[in-house]
């Protein structure tokens, strides 16, 4: 018995050793990079461990650029999208999950069939009517279209066909409304596919670039990836022009850490067994 | 936890409009001024766009810095909604596309009485690659074109005195200085071209392989688009002719890498003794040379065939968009006029500068490494001014330059097939409204 | 013990409360209904529209009708477009789809480090497109690069990867698997949470074994997340641009040239937006079929399951 519990740690720990140095490998030259002198990112060897530790890179991003504006953009920018999102898409998926009314598959598909148009092609319109309205350059430009969303309606709507029907007849039994529902039953089961969501959305709007990229014009509204990509260089072969890496590597660790926290904080709520404990309540 | 919810959402949708307040007072004027120098010369024009800020509290500029594809797509997006930057900077070729679509302002006129910004100032060639149908466009700020570095101690090592001047030298030179891991050479008994440790030299010959062959092409004088620039009249012999050079460098004679991308990195690391690049290079040369010894020497681009000396270079200049606010322009000339009377800063940069005064001073003409550069000025040659350009040159995109280049360079394809193929596409792309 | 979704059984409701309860749907959808509207389907529609235009992006769209669609049939680049875009969707989904709910099971294992590994695993994902390019190209670097030093040094021949026609395709599959295994893991962990875990006391009590209880509990009660995981697989993989237009732009030659890289490329940089527009609705068009193919399936399986 003892045996076995040693052996299921001993390949529980290997494999996660594995995947975690085949996961961080490339992100450990990237802050291994940040932190060498411009100088010795080209050697012959590959260098694991800077020669010469500096901040001299770090110290370059934050006396140039805006970066913590750009940081403080995009925190606010993707903490109101991700709430908008979380309010919007649970609401459109319960109804879309729960309750049956006319048109409704008809209503997906509809919503569904808009993940298949790449953004590429909305931008142009999209800007327009922003500019139509004054609103380019402003944290609006930037939330207001992510709550339109797809991703996170489908993904809620797929939770919410996993909730047993027992515990909705039960409330309304009891004369709960539809909105009290939602809030106190479904909702508190949902955490998992909530998390998921927040992290989803979070991200894609931490990350996005063509869009804001077009949106904004000043550091009073610009964020990070943007920002950044101010002095983000390509590799030389492709651009005829001269490189920074060690910067371009420190702005990629700083734009970086915000969401790894954010991954870190939410992740905890994926833990098994919640709807069950939710039904015995 | 509730209450918390609705308190962080309520405080963050009451904190949103405030991104669209600016902060704008009444007698500055703000110039908008957007440029694609993501590498460290964006630190330099920065420098001196802060130094010109201190300097004119009433003229305020804003400099906006992204790679110039993602910058052009930004400045057409804009445009569609009637918005501008006051100054754009670009290359010469990039400059007739906004032409025909009527964003720039033409310039004969505005620079009229100028005391910097006139054609007296500037070399002919450079200024003259800034006038697109009669009209002059754009304003230039450097010149930069392709040379040859080469790594002294690898010389000094191999007996080698001078760097190759012709392609008969870069073939010689190349053999000697290219070595597999036993230690042999190209054309030597049992040389392995597949376990190579030092190459002679590299270059662009991946997406920007078609800037070495229109170096080449050009000491061919071979021509592209006719003059009305409807047609490709491409000399198939002679295009075939300088591909069939640039594969043999790779593929018969083993002296340059297949497709390496990251070609300044293994000269910066001793893996290839020489480098075909541009001046933008030197600070990074510069900075290796003072902190880890590396010693290095700049040369003229070879010249492979005898027919003329050429060489491929281009030019950053500066435009004024036509749906700026025309109330401003006098203000954003004023910065222009400025800036190039300072672009001796720029020079540190590696540029060239264009501005005559400034590069014949005597601090320029003595900076290490420049005088190469300066006596291949009169030989550059650019892309033609095409409103065409993105659709035959674009270098990230699959365009017949790229795709021709990419197929004989990294493909081994036969070069007659493929600038056949790319001169019928260059044809129906200029045909094409 | 099982639980299933079941009809509703609200069937004496009075006729009085019938229309509230009818429109009551309709203002839960309203709030997302006006974004969608609004920011998506309004756009997309303009979108589609262009198609039927020849526009600059500048000045006015000039109407063409349907020579933006002739205009494809005869497109080399299109077709090589639409053949790398399938051939990387065969390759990067079942990979992603496989190996992310592999991770998000191997990172629901009640041990010590889990946290660590969820978040190593989802940290590539954080990656801005740009420095997974730069960070890429320099790994699969045909002479230096760490990847074939590291594959030279046990032994084996180096790979040409991104410099390659026949090898440059599996370069952008590896790198997009590193980039975003970590979002497939994310949904999956968090479809493992409504499995209750008394389904699976209960199955191991009755002497079920590792692959029983997966095959038995895990797979079908998993079903609506991998039907997510899978949908939003395809369609992503269907519109890869990031990783493409930064480590190969679609080269060497076209190899590595797929489909929303080639709207961009047509749209942006060559200024086509009609043209742009009418691959889009290309590319909404296979999709559409993708996804009644797969919802069909999807459909079948669930039958078959609750059978």
């Amino acid at each position: 018995m003892i045996t076995q519990k040693v052996v299921r740690l001993a390949v529980w720990y290997v494999l996660l050793a594995v995947v975690i140095i085949f996961a961080l490998a490339p992100i450990v030259w990237m802050l291994s990079t940040s932190f060498k002198p411009e100088s010795q990112i080209t050697t012959l060897n590959i260098e694991w461990i800077p020669r010469t530790f500096t901040m001299e890179n770090y110290d370059a991003v934050f006396e140039r650029f805006a970066i913590l504006r750009w940081t403080l953009n995009s925190v606010i920018v993707s903490v109101a999208a991700t709430l908008l999102v979380l309010l919007l898409d649970s609401l459109a998926g319960y109804a879309l999950a729960r309750m049956e009314f006319a048109g409704r598959n008809l209503l997906f598909s509809i919503i569904l069939s808009m993940l298949f148009v790449p953004l590429q092609i909305t931008v142009v319109p999209l800007f327009l009517m922003f500019s139509k309205v004054n609103l380019t350059d402003t944290y609006l430009a930037l939330i207001l279209p992510v709550g339109a969303n797809v991703t996170g309606v489908f993904l809620m709507r797929q939770f919410f066909l996993n909730i047993p029907y027992e515990l909705e007849d039960a409330a309304r039994v009891d004369g709960a409304s539809d909105l009290r529902i939602w809030w106190s039953v479904v909702m508190p089961l949902a955490r998992p596919a909530l998390t998921a969501v927040a992290i989803i959305t979070f991200l894609s709007t931490w990350n996005s670039f063509f869009w804001p990229l077009i949106a904004t014009r000043t550091d009073a509204a610009r964020t990070l990836p943007v920002g950044i990509a101010q002095f983000m260089s390509l590799r030389p072969g492709q651009s005829q022009s001269a490189q920074a890496y060690g910067r371009s590597m420190a702005g990629a660790v700083l734009a970086a850490l915000p969401p790894i926290l954010f991954f870190f904080a939410l992740q905890r709520y994926f833990i098994q067994g919640i709807s069950m404990s939710g039904l015995k309540g | 936890m509730k209450k918390l919810f609705w308190r962080i959402l309520l405080a963050s949708m009451l904190v949103l409009p405030l991104g669209g307040l600016t902060l704008a007072q009444d007698d500055v004027v703000t110039i908008e001024f957007w440029g694609g120098w993501t590498g460290p010369d964006g630190d330099i024009m920065a420098d001196l766009v802060n130094q010109w800020n201190e300097e004119n509290p009433g003229i305020q500029v804003n400099l906006t810095i992204q790679q110039w594809s993602p910058l052009f797509d930004a400045f057409v997006v804009s445009a569609s909604a009637g918005e501008s930057p006051d100054i754009l900077a670009m290359h010469p070729q990039e400059m007739p596309q906004f032409v025909e679509l009527g964003l720039l302002t033409p310039l004969d006129d505005v620079i009229e009485g100028l005391e910097a910004i006139n054609p007296d100032n500037y070399p002919a060639s450079a200024w003259n690659a800034n006038i697109y149908q009669g009209a002059l466009y754009g304003i230039p700020l450097d010149l930069h074109m392709h040379g040859l570095y080469y790594n002294l101690d690898i010389f000094e090592e191999a007996g080698i005195e001078a760097p190759p001047a012709t392609g008969e030298e870069l073939l010689e030179i190349g053999r000697m200085l290219t070595i597999d891991e036993n230690g042999l050479h190209p054309g030597d008994d049992g040389f392995d071209p597949d376990n190579v440790v030092q190459y002679a030299i590299n270059m662009h010959t991946n997406h920007h392989a078609f800037f070495q062959w229109w170096s080449l092409y050009n000491q061919l004088g071979g021509q592209l688009i006719s003059e009305d620039g409807t047609e490709c009249v491409m000399d198939l012999d002679k295009a075939a002719e300088a591909w069939q050079f640039l594969q043999d460098l790779v593929y018969v004679h083993h002296i340059a890498p297949q497709g390496q991308t990251d070609y300044a990195t293994d000269f910066l690391s001793g893996r290839t003794a020489m480098l075909i690049d541009g001046p933008w290079r030197m600070p990074a040369l510069e900075a290796a040379e003072e902190e880890s010894g590396f010693r290095w020497a700049s040369a003229r681009y070879p010249q492979v065939f005898d027919e003329q000396y050429a060489v491929w270079g281009s030019s950053h200049i500066f435009t004024l968009p036509a749906l700026a606010d025309p109330d401003k322009q006098d203000e954003a000339l004023m910065f222009l006029e400025w800036l190039a009377a300072n672009s001796a800063a720029w020079a540190e940069s590696g540029q060239l500068p264009a501005f005559r005064a400034v590069m014949e001073s005597e601090e320029f003409q003595s900076m290490y490494g420049r005088e190469a550069f300066i006596e291949m000025m009169p030989y550059e040659v650019l892309f033609p001014n095409t409103p065409k350009y993105s659709e035959i040159f674009a270098s990230n995109a699959p365009t017949p330059m790229m795709v021709m280049a990419q197929n004989i360079m990294l493909e081994q394809a036969d070069p007659r097939t493929e600038v056949e193929a790319a001169c019928e596409a260059i044809t129906s792309i200029l045909a094409t409204p | 013990m099982r639980i299933l979704p079941r009809p509703r059984t609200a069937a004496a409701e009075a006729s009085r409360l019938r229309f509230r309860r009818q429109l009551i749907p309709y203002l839960f959808l309203l709030p997302y209904l006006t974004f969608f509207v609004l920011f998506r389907l309004g756009p997309a529609l303009a979108g589609m529209g262009i198609s039927f235009t020849k526009w600059s992006i500048v000045g006015a769209p000039e109407w063409v009708g349907l020579s933006n669609y002739e205009a494809m049939t005869r497109d080399p680049r299109l077709s090589a477009a639409v053949t790398n875009t399938l051939f990387f969707t065969g390759l990067t989904v079942p990979l992603l789809v496989v190996l992310g709910l592999a991770l998000a099971m191997l990172m629901n294992q009640p041990h010590r480090g889990r946290a660590l590994g969820r978040v190593a695993v989802f940290t590539p994902y954080v990656l801005m497109s740009t420095v997974v390019g730069v960070i890429w190209t320099w790994l699969l670097e045909k002479d230096f690069g760490l990847i074939n030093v590291y594959l030279s040094q046990l032994g084996f021949e180096k790979v040409p990867w991104l410099v390659d026609q026949s090898t440059a395709m599996y370069g952008i599959v590896l790198t997009t698997v590193w980039w975003t295994v970590g979002y497939n893991m994310v949904l999956f962990l968090a479809g493992l949470q409504d499995i209750p875990t008394e389904l699976y006391e209960a199955a191991r009590i009755d002497g079920a074994n590792a692959w029983q209880l997966f095959r038995r509990i895990t797979l079908p009660l998993l079903a609506p997340t991998t039907f997510l995981v899978l949908m939003l697989t395809i369609i992503n993989s269907f519109q890869v641009f990031d990783q493409v237009y930064v480590m190969t732009s679609g080269g060497p030659g076209t190899a590595t040239l797929t489909l929303v890289q080639y709207i961009y490329t047509t749209a942006f940089q060559f200024r086509k937006m009609g043209y742009g527009a009418a691959i889009a609705c290309l590319l909404f068009a296979i999709l559409i079929i993708f996804a009644l193919v797969q919802t069909r399936a999807y459909r079948r399986g669930v039958r078959g399951v609750a059978a």
